[in-house]
């Protein structure tokens, strides 16, 4: 039970009265241990029967000491109470709502994070900025199954419930790159369910704040198929297509797209022609896509701006770049 | 006739009629409590390999990260129909089905249990309950939403099927398994409070059926509570009435709160009759009385009363309200205080003993030193600030294997070890018995250890794939899984070549002092020539075993 303060940043104000708790425990689990081994070991060593003992021996008819045994069950529960007490105060400090807190609404669904920052109108796929010294709120929500928000070195955790909105409080204390993992399963994708967290200065998070809003205003530019599609088809089309059992086509990689599926076979794109790909024309609305049904089966649709972008890379040569 | 190496020594009467069908009257439908606890063991040894056959194939596939052994569909079957059998088929029949049927009847001198046909009917549901749990895998795939199953993920019609035919095999399979459990502990309860033999009272009652009359009285209580939480998921996936769907006036966290009001005693269901199994061991291996007899026989009560008042510390990162979660727990913590006192009265018992350190022994002294490291961590699990850090990651995993493998299935070896020449009559290669153990421990812990690591680190739990920076670990993980899961084939030779041409089994090969080691190995049908009677404990060594014999006999020390 290895302190982990030292491998995994704390990343929150929680984080230090966690780890805190945490130590505090695994002192007294290796107490506990080396005492109940020990003793165990100690034994076996001293009393087992040995070569040449009279087979017919017994032990002692020692079977019982109340003091003994009142004082064994009076040290742990003591021990139990005080840890019960340290809990209380840790976990209500965490749950606390602050009233001037950054809020950022988390939605959650298969297989991707979705994170919107309502101040400034500004949706972010698979990723989630913060401002660094801030009180956050985080407002979880999801739209199929149930998920659950966990970034390790935040130390907090918090399922996101379908119909049953649920919140996360705490403030960030340090700069850098987390990892928002899914920790509720979710289907098949959940183990893929992944995100950074990305924890800026302030001025940082603001300039990249301008810096969407200006990109979400602005027509598609150049399109990358890692840092674009493949981010869209995480968010979008992996539930069903990560591996090819559904509709026998896989999105997971480049050449995936190029095999295309079962139901509607060859590439699913043309290079240079959106109007004449697979990919673009089952996405629209209306009727008449291509196997009848628009994708993602069943929605949530891509937005325009989604689309526009897929259009975009389709006429700029589809390339794998 | 010859009698078969495990068959009984006084033929009963479902066998006088004779007949090509006559091995079936005898070995399948017999009302005897002991072909019953040996056809319950043998079916949950069946189900016990294939669970674990698939435990492999899930090490194969997390062996090395990005690797594609299965695909991740197939990949959360394998997970789901893992825990799924080993709790329902494995464990619990194991237990409560296998060792309580076989052995309490004799423990508490009785000749049968109160209803045998009852007993059979409870036996009869339970392979045909496990085979339907498989069936999933022929109807588009077997359940996957894990053995919590969970909705909505759990009853979301996978695409391209009409139903999810794997899912309703589960249900319906739990559903019969739990019927079976309800009955049995009705027989069980009636068996233990009325045919207790002249002389046995409470307090000479071996610790096994204190353990088994607090496990069925648990069993009777909730596992209706399972039956309606699986019914109620059965209609909302057949018939659609959205019990757990938010958008029309459901909720989703109903479920969580119906399956672990059952799911939480469940688990105390799986380690008690284990508990009771370590408690008769370890005297008779150290030749004295077991340390705290009241106080390990009082705790199981209190577990038994506590078990009911924990369950939603699964739930902790749930959302559910805030005083809640402080109750649940407040109340977890004080549940570690009676197991400890079991632990540490174990441990009291070898003190100033003579210990034959023999495969009984051994067994059950791993089962005490991997149940304390899974109760150490459940207590981290418990501390709600670091259960946020700890749900739903390998921390997670760690805890509940060394808890219900550590626990459980250690304890059932022991059990195993120490009865298996009292129901089939014939000895184990003791050299054989050790090496598994040996190989059992040792691989147990370098499997399951390195978990608590990774899960603190960052890897969730049910998941086909994972960070690259955790492969050296779950490389060696699995390696240790491959010689976890070869350690029983160790097992399985020793059984066979046992039941083959072992050393015939003596009435008392260890030595010990409760009533199963009185009638000959294996026991005949109807148990004792003549009714026991007791006049003192279970675990006084100073009287000599024949002092135990079918005969009364004088002196009536108490033991305290």
């Amino acid at each position: 039970m290895t302190p982990i303060s030292g491998v995994l940043p704390e990343a929150t104000n929680h984080a230090a009265d966690i780890d805190y708790i945490f130590k505090f425990m695994a002192v007294a689990a290796m107490a506990i241990f080396l005492i109940v081994e020990g003793f165990l070991l100690y034994f076996v060593l001293k009393y087992r029967m040995r070569p040449g003992d009279d087979p017919e021996a017994l032990g002692s008819n020692i079977h019982g000491n109340t003091r003994l045994e009142l004082v064994w069950s009076a040290i742990p529960a003591l021990f139990l109470i005080v840890l019960s007490g340290m809990c209380y105060k840790v976990y209500f400090d965490i749950i606390a709502p602050h009233a001037d807190a950054y809020v950022i609404d988390v939605t959650a669904s298969q297989f991707s994070w979705t994170c919107t920052h309502p101040e400034y109108n500004v949706t972010e796929y698979s990723s989630c900025h913060m401002p660094m010294g801030e009180q956050i709120t985080l407002n979880l929500k999801a739209t199929d199954v149930i998920h659950s928000f966990w970034v390790p070195e935040f130390r907090v955790k918090q399922d996101a419930v379908p119909g049953y909105p649920t919140r996360m409080h705490f403030e960030t204390t340090r700069v850098g790159t987390y990892h928002l993992i899914c920790a509720e399963f979710c289907g098949v994708g959940h183990a893929y369910m992944r995100a950074n967290v990305y924890v800026m200065t302030k001025s940082d998070f603001l300039a990249w704040i301008k810096q969407q809003q200006q990109a979400q205003a602005a027509p598609v530019g150049q399109v990358s198929f890692k840092k674009d599609i493949e981010t869209l088809f995480a968010a979008h089309c992996m539930a069903c297509h990560i591996s090819n059992n559904l509709g026998g086509l896989s999105l997971a990689t480049y050449n995936g797209l190029l095999k295309g599926g079962a139901i509607v076979p060859g590439s699913v794109f043309k290079a240079g022609d959106h109007k004449d790909s697979v990919i673009w024309k089952i996405i629209q609305p209306g009727t008449g896509q291509p196997g009848g049904n628009r994708m993602p089966l069943g929605g949530p649709y891509l937005s325009s701006h989604d689309i526009n972008t897929i259009a975009a890379w389709i006429d700029q040569g589809a390339k794998n770049n | 006739m010859a009698t078969a190496a495990i068959g009984l020594g006084v033929p009963d009467h479902a066998q006088s009629r004779g007949g090509s069908w006559a091995w079936v009257r005898r070995y399948i439908l017999s009302t005897d409590h002991k072909v019953i606890g040996l056809n319950y063991m043998y079916t949950s040894i069946f189900f016990f390999i294939i669970a674990g056959l698939f435990a492999e194939v899930i090490r194969m596939n997390l062996a090395q990260p990005g690797s594609k052994v299965v695909s991740p569909d197939v990949f959360n079957q394998l997970t789901t129909i893992h825990g799924s059998a080993m709790i329902f088929l494995f464990t619990i029949p194991m237990l409560v089905g296998g060792f309580g049927n076989f052995l309490m009847p004799l423990m508490i001198g009785a000749g049968d249990v109160a209803f045998p046909r009852l007993n059979l009917l409870s036996y009869l549901l339970f392979p045909p309950a496990g085979i339907i749990m498989f069936l999933g895998f022929l109807f588009g795939g077997a359940a996957q939403a894990g053995w919590t199953s969970y909705p909505p993920i759990s009853i979301q019609t996978p695409p391209g099927l009409p139903h999810d035919y794997g899912q309703i095999c589960w249900l319906v399979s739990v559903i019969f398994v739990g019927v079976s459990s309800t009955i049995t502990a009705i027989n069980f309860l009636v068996t233990i409070l009325n045919m207790r033999t002249r002389g046995m009272s409470f307090h000479r009652l071996p610790l096994f059926i204190w353990a088994m009359l607090v496990t069925v009285i648990l069993t009777l209580v909730v596992t209706p509570a399972l039956a309606g939480a699986l019914t109620v998921q059965l209609l909302s996936i057949v018939f659609g009435i959205p019990f757990f769907d938010p958008a029309k006036g459901g909720n989703v966290l109903l479920w969580q709160h119906m399956f672990w009001f059952y799911s939480h005693p469940a688990v105390y269901i799986m380690i008690l009759p284990g508990m009771g199994i370590i408690s008769e061991i370890i005297p008779v291996f150290s030749r004295k009385p077991i340390f705290g007899y009241k106080a390990i026989a009082y705790s199981s009560a209190a577990i038994g009363v506590l078990a009911f008042l924990v369950w939603a510390h699964h739930m902790f990162t749930s959302g559910i309200q805030p005083w809640l979660e402080t109750y649940f727990m407040f109340a977890t913590m004080i549940i570690a205080v009676p197991t400890g006192i079991k632990v540490f009265s174990w441990v009291a018992t070898l003190f100033e003993g003579k210990l034959r350190l023999e495969s009984p022994l051994l067994f059950a002294l791993g089962f005490v030193s991997t149940f304390t490291i899974g109760g150490i961590t459940g207590i981290f699990l418990a501390a709600v600030p670091v259960d946020l850090q700890e749900h739903g990651t390998y921390f997670l995993v760690a805890h509940l294997h060394y808890v219900l493998f550590g626990g459980s299935v250690f304890a059932i070896f022991s059990g195993l070890y120490m009865w298996w020449p009292k129901m089939t009559g014939r000895m184990l290669n003791e050299k054989l018995s050790k090496l598994h153990f040996w190989l059992m421990y040792i691989s147990f812990n370098c499997t399951f250890f390195p978990m608590h690591i990774i899960g603190l680190l960052g890897m969730p739990r049910r998941v086909a794939d994972y960070d690259p920076q955790f492969g050296a670990f779950n490389l060696f993980i699995s390696i240790s899984a491959f010689v976890l899961g070869a350690s029983f084939l160790v097992f399985f030779y020793n059984a066979a070549v046992s039941l083959a041409r072992g050393e015939k089994a003596p009435a008392n090969p260890w030595g010990g002092r409760t009533l199963e080691w009185t009638v000959p190995s294996p026991p005949g049908h109807g148990n004792f020539a003549r009714v026991p009677v007791v006049s003192g404990g279970p675990y006084d060594f100073t009287k000599p075993a024949a002092w135990f014999g079918p005969t009364p006999t004088e002196g009536s020390e108490e033991l305290t």
